[in-house]
This record gives C-alpha cells, sequence and structure tokens, in this order.
C-alpha cells in the first residue's frame, strides 16, 4: 500500500501576501503561523507525507522534530477543512 | 503583519434589492445615496486591498446581483487574487447567471431565506422569492461551491429552526448560518416586532444541539449565536474596529463595519480621493476606536477587553446617542438596563423595508 498524497480541500485556497501567508476557506480565512505556510506550498496533491518531509528536512537540515510538526499540522488542517488525504490510485491502467 | 492588517474585504455594490425585509441592514436612507463605484473602481480597490493583505472578497449589498456590471466586477477581484465570495438575496441572478460567474472564478455562495417555506420565506422577504431561491442553492451544489444558507432568526421564524435545518439538509448546504436579528438599521425600527422571547432561544438552542449531534460530522456545519440582548457580554463586533474586516460602502467610503458611516461626527474617506490603504490606517473615524485607548471604564480595566473589543460601537451610539460609550449589551455597562427592558417589549407586525 502507497502512502496517501495530501492536497488543499476543493474550497481551500493558498494566499501569499507581504505578511505572510493565509488560508482561505468559503467566509474564513486562517493566518498561517510558523512554517505552515511552508507546509501547504508543497500540499499540491503531489507529495505524500514523507515527500515534504524530504523538502523540508534539504532546506531546513539543522531543526529538530521537523516531521512532527508536520504531521502536526496537517492533521490540524484537515480536522479544519483545509487538506485533504488522496488516496494514491494503485492499480493504474498505465501501461 | 500587525494588528489592523486586513483579511477581508466586505465590497457593498450597491443599496438596491428586490427584497423588503424588515431587519434589511441597509441605512435608512439608503433611497437618497446612489452607488457611486463603477467596475473598473472596484477593481481598483481589490488591488489595493490585496496589496493590504486582503485575502476573501465578499461580493454583497444590497443585492450585488441587482448590479448588471456583476461579472466584470468578479473578474477583477479573481484578477486582484481574491478569494471571490457571493452574498445573494437569490434574485435577479438566475441559476445560468451563476454558472456563468463560476467560469469566471467565483468560489463560494452565501443565498439567504427568510424561513424554511415558501409562504414564510416569501411573506417576511415582501416578494415571491423562495422558489428562486432554492433553484441558487442547487446550481450552487451542481457547480460544486460551496453553499452557506443564511437565515435571520427572530420571533416569527425562530420556532420553525427544525424545519430550516432540514431545509439545509435537503440542499447539501456546507454551511447553516442561524443568524439571530442584530438591531440596527431596520431592525432597531422593528425590533419590538422581531424581538424573541427567551423561552423561544433556549428552545431554539435546544433543537440546534440536537440536530448537531444528530448529525455529527455529515451535514452542514451549523453556527448558532445567542443574540447579544441575552447574552451577558457584548460581541466582538467585526472582530473588532478596523482590525480584520475591511466594508467598502456602495458610496465608495472604507469603513470598519456597514453601519458605522450613520455615526454623526466621524469621518470616513472615499476610495476616489483617497488610496485603500490611506483611508483604512489613517482616515480620523477609522482611527477612532481601534485599540483600547479609547476605551472608558468599564471596558477599560476589563480583563476581557480583547475578548470583545467593548462590543459594538453603532449600538451604543444607536441606543446611548454615544459611540464612545460601553456596549449596553454588556451586563458591566452602567446602561444595561434600556437593553434589559427591550426584551419585554412587544408589537404585533413589522414595517417592511421601504
Amino acid at each position: 500500500m502507497s502512502s496517501p498524497r495530501y492536497a488543499l480541500s476543493r474550497h481551500a485556497a493558498l494566499k501569499i501576501r507581504s505578511h505572510g501567508h493565509v488560508l482561505v476557506l468559503p467566509e474564513r480565512a486562517i493566518r498561517l503561523e510558523g512554517s505552515g505556510g511552508e507546509i501547504l506550498e508543497l500540499v499540491d496533491g503531489q507529495r505524500s507525507r514523507a515527500d515534504i518531509e524530504a523538502v523540508l528536512d534539504a532546506r531546513y537540515p539543522e531543526t529538530e522534530g521537523l516531521a512532527q510538526e508536520i504531521a502536526r499540522f496537517l492533521d490540524e488542517m484537515i480536522a479544519m477543512g483545509g487538506v485533504v488525504r488522496v488516496e494514491e490510485i494503485t492499480a493504474s491502467t498505465n501501461p | 503583519m500587525n494588528e489592523t492588517t486586513p483579511l477581508n474585504l466586505i465590497a457593498e455594490l450597491t443599496y438596491r434589492c428586490p427584497l423588503q425585509c424588515p431587519y434589511c441592514s441597509n441605512p435608512l436612507a439608503f433611497r437618497e445615496r446612489r452607488e457611486a463605484l463603477s467596475a473598473e473602481d472596484w477593481g481598483r480597490v481589490f488591488e489595493e486591498a490585496a496589496a493590504l493583505g486582503v485575502v476573501h472578497v465578499g461580493l454583497t449589498g444590497g443585492e450585488p446581483s441587482a448590479r448588471a456590471d456583476l461579472p466584470e466586477i468578479l473578474e477583477r477581484a479573481v484578477a486582484a487574487d481574491l478569494y471571490p465570495h457571493l452574498v445573494t438575496a437569490g434574485l435577479p441572478l438566475k441559476p445560468d447567471g451563476l454558472s456563468q460567474l463560476a467560469d469566471l472564478g467565483l468560489r463560494s455562495v452565501q443565498v439567504s431565506i427568510q424561513d424554511a417555506t415558501a409562504e414564510g420565506s416569501d411573506r417576511i422577504a415582501g416578494t415571491r422569492s423562495f422558489e428562486a431561491k432554492l433553484a441558487l442553492c442547487e446550481r450552487t451544489k451542481e457547480l460544486d461551491l460551496a453553499l452557506t444558507l443564511n437565515c435571520v432568526l427572530h420571533r416569527e421564524n425562530l420556532d420553525g429552526i427544525d424545519e430550516i435545518i432540514d431545509l439545509a439538509e435537503r440542499l447539501r448546504a456546507d454551511r447553516l448560518e442561524l443568524a439571530n436579528t442584530q438591531y440596527h438599521g431596520w431592525a432597531l425600527l422593528n425590533r419590538a416586532a422581531l424581538m424573541p422571547t427567551a423561552e423561544q432561544l433556549a428552545e431554539a438552542s435546544t433543537k440546534v444541539k440536537a440536530a448537531q449531534a444528530r448529525l455529527a460530522g455529515g451535514g452542514p456545519n451549523m453556527l448558532f449565536v445567542l443574540p447579544d440582548y441575552f447574552s451577558d457580554r457584548p460581541k466582538p463586533c467585526m472582530g473588532g474596529w478596523g482590525r480584520v474586516a475591511m466594508v467598502v460602502d456602495p458610496i465608495g467610503r472604507v469603513l470598519p463595519c456597514h453601519e458605522a458611516g450613520e455615526i454623526d461626527g466621524l469621518e470616513f474617506w472615499d476610495v476616489r480621493t483617497h488610496s485603500v490603504a490611506e483611508a483604512w490606517n489613517e482616515a480620523p473615524g477609522m482611527q477612532a476606536y481601534r485599540g483600547t485607548d479609547w476605551m472608558p471604564e468599564p471596558c477599560r480595566s476589563c480583563p476581557e477587553r480583547e475578548v470583545d473589543f467593548g462590543g459594538c460601537r453603532c449600538q451604543a451610539f444607536r441606543l446611548l446617542g454615544d459611540a464612545a460609550r460601553t456596549d449596553p449589551a454588556c451586563t458591566r455597562s452602567p446602561d444595561h438596563e434600556i437593553i434589559v427592558a427591550a426584551r419585554d417589549q412587544r408589537d404585533p407586525g413589522f414595517v417592511p423595508r421601504r
């Protein structure tokens, strides 16, 4: 079984402003603190959690506890309705 | 980012509306005012608001679809990288018109109903409109846009709250705003006809909780907040004066809320003579009640002063004649007695918005 990919939910959007990143949902806007914005930039429907970790690990090799922080943030975003897990299509019809 | 970086723009495109709701949020004198901003003006407002930090725009009114150039205004909101949300009464916009707006980049829609049945809703709206509203809700879902159903609550429709919830479920609404009437403008004029009883509110609150338990995660996300006339503390109106939400009204003024332009003696600036940033940051009216320095007692020393920001300045102005006093909805306000007294004033019928 392959790991799920992460995507913004269908009504969510990520906006980047001079003051930082903001997750926008219908009639709701959530300012993203810390690494939240950088994580969401990588939530593109293609990457799994391990992929996101790998990118940020390469960017911040000195940072401790990155994996836990990413996991916690993604869970929080899922609970809020901003992010969804996309199960990988395993039975590919491609040759 | 600082304490006054706006995130949400409330773009009041027009005062016009085909409905005559007795709690209309239009100013009483709206008929004497002409909408001033062209689609091009709105485009500039959107660009400047986005540069200031705004991410979400509610296209509202009055009824925004009363403007024939709504599609062009929407296009400009999308071009400015704002998340566009439409707040509509459900007409004169037609389902095909909504499809066109979705093609242009609309993301979410709020449709108002006045009650759960055609008879009740049309009577409160003063216009046959219920069927058009339902058709627009259905198209919203077909287009895979987010749907919020909004119903303003008052004495005449509170007892039917279960039916309103059922309707939202049937329409597959993502959110249901069960919005108790706020007594400004026309609603204040009709206060004694709209005021619910404490028993009605308690019963409605119980029904909402039961429905939330029954739907448990499925069904619409429901928002029901006790009206400030029946709670101990005022609402954190607009999330604080000039803090996160910016209103631009149909005559072009930048305001902290849609009602603030009615407060005597406050000067707000027009987007045709000032940049949006100037009008937001520097207009004397915008600065008047920002933060906590303006607060009188009991707010000044209150531990909750940054929870509710002193409540609603417009309510203090309307009920006490002084926008700088503590919102009388607060039990700590020396003027709270007038709120208590208003709970028991009852008139049989309302005056429709003229």
